[in-house]
């Protein structure tokens, strides 16, 4: 083994370890109407994200409700110009808070990202980041520099190994790993400058975009020490992203004062959710985040009643010691307001039951039956009573 | 995705095969073909899940799309006419539209997968016994189409590139083994009136073609090794 193929292997990590720099102008999408020709690497990507959209489409959780979808695709629509007519928009009922663009210019929609958004501008710049991902081809950029990565690796491995260095081929190994990691970052980092970009071009305020990164921070903060974030480590840090907006918002926010947020016309579109949309945050169970989620809606946002009950309904759920008096006081918060659900009676029933309180959790139960006579657990309800 | 867990189970199945052909056919007992009427006898083709991909130098598959349309067009009309030549008419399923038809489709996934892992790794309530079911709600596709069975196809078809090729040369030198592109997948009969799967047949090849007629043929004949059609 001469010292020479040792250096030309060591310089070979180097590059590895440095390269890969953003290709993203490269990778701009042509113009509208483009499908990829047949025999290429994106064509086989598309085909196997058209089956993904089929899936999706053919999905239970797909929402059909009309007047939300044509409300979402003209946002997207607005935000995407162009290009709108080579989008497709579905929005899914999930209540993680997310979307995503396929390279086929497919855009998901979940739920939960439409339940945990403030007003239309929030929402805004979700789908500008989105949008951009799309007309970025990150995927495509994605997929080429992982199968040059590896390529290059199982060479290089080879090599190193035929030099009796093997040592180096895992040295590698861990630099490619790092350098997909990075590319992934690097294409996070730009769907976020540009997402900023395209709805701050439509009037949205620049600040509403660090403020979905304040929430996201927040939340990763409560979650229970140990459970993986959903971002991993192909996102940025929340807390970073943040940053990151609030510098590219004091920039932009002097250029004009009409700066938009459009929380009513967000709220009229998505009103009538809230209740369902609620009940699968709740069904995730995880109450240190839902708590932190209802808390800040139900100080925002309208609706407030059903926030409220959603917030009582996390204390209840999380059960530690002091939450049955914190749920205790959201559920008469939610009945203090006018778009209370009649469920608010059922939790305080329920406490009471618990805390051996006879005479509230009986007077709780039937404000609950006499608001809702023909709910689904009437009958627990009818045997929670006849044992008081 | 529970496809693409049945294809690893078969990679993993077909193990480091050296340029072979493997099938394994299961019958199910006391399930004979009866047709509801003899002279017209139809079996349903649904969609055909066919992918044909290359393997890169790092081991990673690139689908090709034009591949997989010449593949999926093979692999229909050798049915086609394999079925044909037993008096049996195959009739495709149009793009799944329906919701139960789409559920129908997940599930019979799902059972294949449980078929392939019982294969692998043999349940003990189950044992041998091949006796699964996707249950009388397959009725639906039935009355639709109006057949008795219906056939299920899956296959991943995957292609050593230059790149890889020269991988595995210098792997070879350093005396391993790296796996080259591989044909792996899985062909079922459904019984439209009792759910049962009748019939399912697997295979792992390290050789074979779906880009040209002759080998796309070869390939069908495999998959569809002791139908008992």
């Amino acid at each position: 083994m001469t010292r020479r193929r040792v250096t030309a292997l060591a310089a070979g990590l180097c590059m590895l370890a440095v390269g890969g720099a953003s290709a993203a102008d490269r990778y701009t999408m042509p113009p509208p109407g483009y499908h990829p020709d047949l025999s290429t690497d994106e064509a086989g990507l598309w085909m196997q994200v058209d089956k993904a959209e089929t899936d999706i489409k053919n999905s239970p959780t797909l929402v059909h409700d009309e007047k939300l979808n044509t409300y979402v695709r003209g946002l997207v629509c607005e935000l995407a110009g162009d290009f709108c007519p080579s989008i497709r928009v579905y929005v899914v009922e999930n209540p993680q808070f997310n979307a995503f663009a396929m390279p086929n210019g497919a855009v998901v929609v979940y739920t939960g990202l439409l339940l945990q958004c403030e007003n239309e501008a929030q929402l805004a710049f979700v789908l500008g980041h989105e949008i951009t991902h799309y007309l970025h081809r990150h995927t495509l950029a994605h997929l080429r520099m992982m199968v040059n990565t590896t390529g290059f690796l199982a060479v290089f491995g080879l090599a190193a190994a035929g030099a009796g260095v093997g040592f180096l081929g895992a040295l590698a190994n861990g630099a490619g790993v790092g350098a997909i990691f990075r590319n992934s970052r690097d294409e996070e980092r730009d769907a976020d400058d540009n997402g900023f970009r395209l709805a701050t071009a439509f009037g949205y305020e620049p600040a509403q975009a660090s403020a979905i990164w304040r929430f996201m921070a927040d939340q990763e903060g409560a979650r229970p020490k140990g459970s993986p974030s959903l971002f991993l480590a192909d996102h940025p840090q929340s807390k970073e992203r943040m940053a990151t907006m609030e510098k590219a918002a004091s920039v932009a926010e002097p250029a004009r004062n009409d700066w938009k947020v459009n929380a009513d016309t967000f709220h009229a579109a998505t009103a009538g959710f809230i209740a369902r949309w609620s009940e699968d945050e709740l069904s995730l169970n995880r109450p240190d985040e839902s708590i932190l989620i209802f808390r800040r809606l139900a100080a925002n946002n309208p609706s407030e009643g059903l926030y409220r009950y959603a917030l009582g309904e996390s204390y209840r759920r999380r059960n530690g010691k002091t939450d049955g008096a914190a749920a205790q006081e959201a559920f008469r918060g939610a009945l203090d307001c006018p778009d209370a659900p009649a469920e608010s009676w059922r939790g305080l029933g329920l406490l009471a039951m618990k805390a051996g309180d006879k005479v509230t959790a009986r007077d709780a139960f039937s404000h609950y039956r006499t608001a809702l006579p023909g709910a689904g657990d009437k009958a627990m309800i009818d045997f929670y009573m006849s044992q008081l | 995705m529970r496809h693409i867990w049945g294809g690893i189970a078969l990679c993993a199945m077909c193990g480091l095969l050296a340029a072979c052909t493997q099938t394994s056919t299961k019958l199910a007992e006391a399930a004979p073909i009866t047709w509801s009427d003899q002279s017209g006898k139809r079996v349903i083709l649904v969609d055909p899940d066919v992918e044909l991909s290359e393997l890169t130098a790092g081991g990673m598959t690139e689908a090709r799309a034009d591949w997989t349309a010449t593949g999926k067009t093979f692999i229909r009309d050798d049915i086609a006419s394999s079925l044909q030549a037993k008096g049996i008419s195959l009739v495709s399923m149009d793009a799944l539209t329906d919701r139960h038809e789409v559920q129908l489709v997940k599930l019979h996934g799902a059972v294949g997968l449980s078929i392939l892992q019982n294969a692998l790794l043999n349940l003990p309530t189950k044992a041998k016994k091949f006796d699964w079911t996707l249950g009388p709600g397959v009725a639906a596709i039935r009355d639709h189409y109006h057949g008795d069975y219906a056939l299920f196809v899956f296959v991943r078809d995957s292609y050593t590139t230059a790149g890889r090729a020269l991988v595995m040369l210098g792997a070879a030198m350093l005396g391993v083994g790296i796996q080259g592109g591989q044909q792996v997948g899985f062909a079922s009969l459904v019984d439209l009136h009792t759910g049962r799967i009748v019939w399912f047949n697997r295979l792992a090849s390290s050789s074979g073609s779906l880009k040209e007629a002759k080998g796309a043929q070869a390939t069908v004949q495999n998959l569809l090794n002791g139908i008992p059609l």
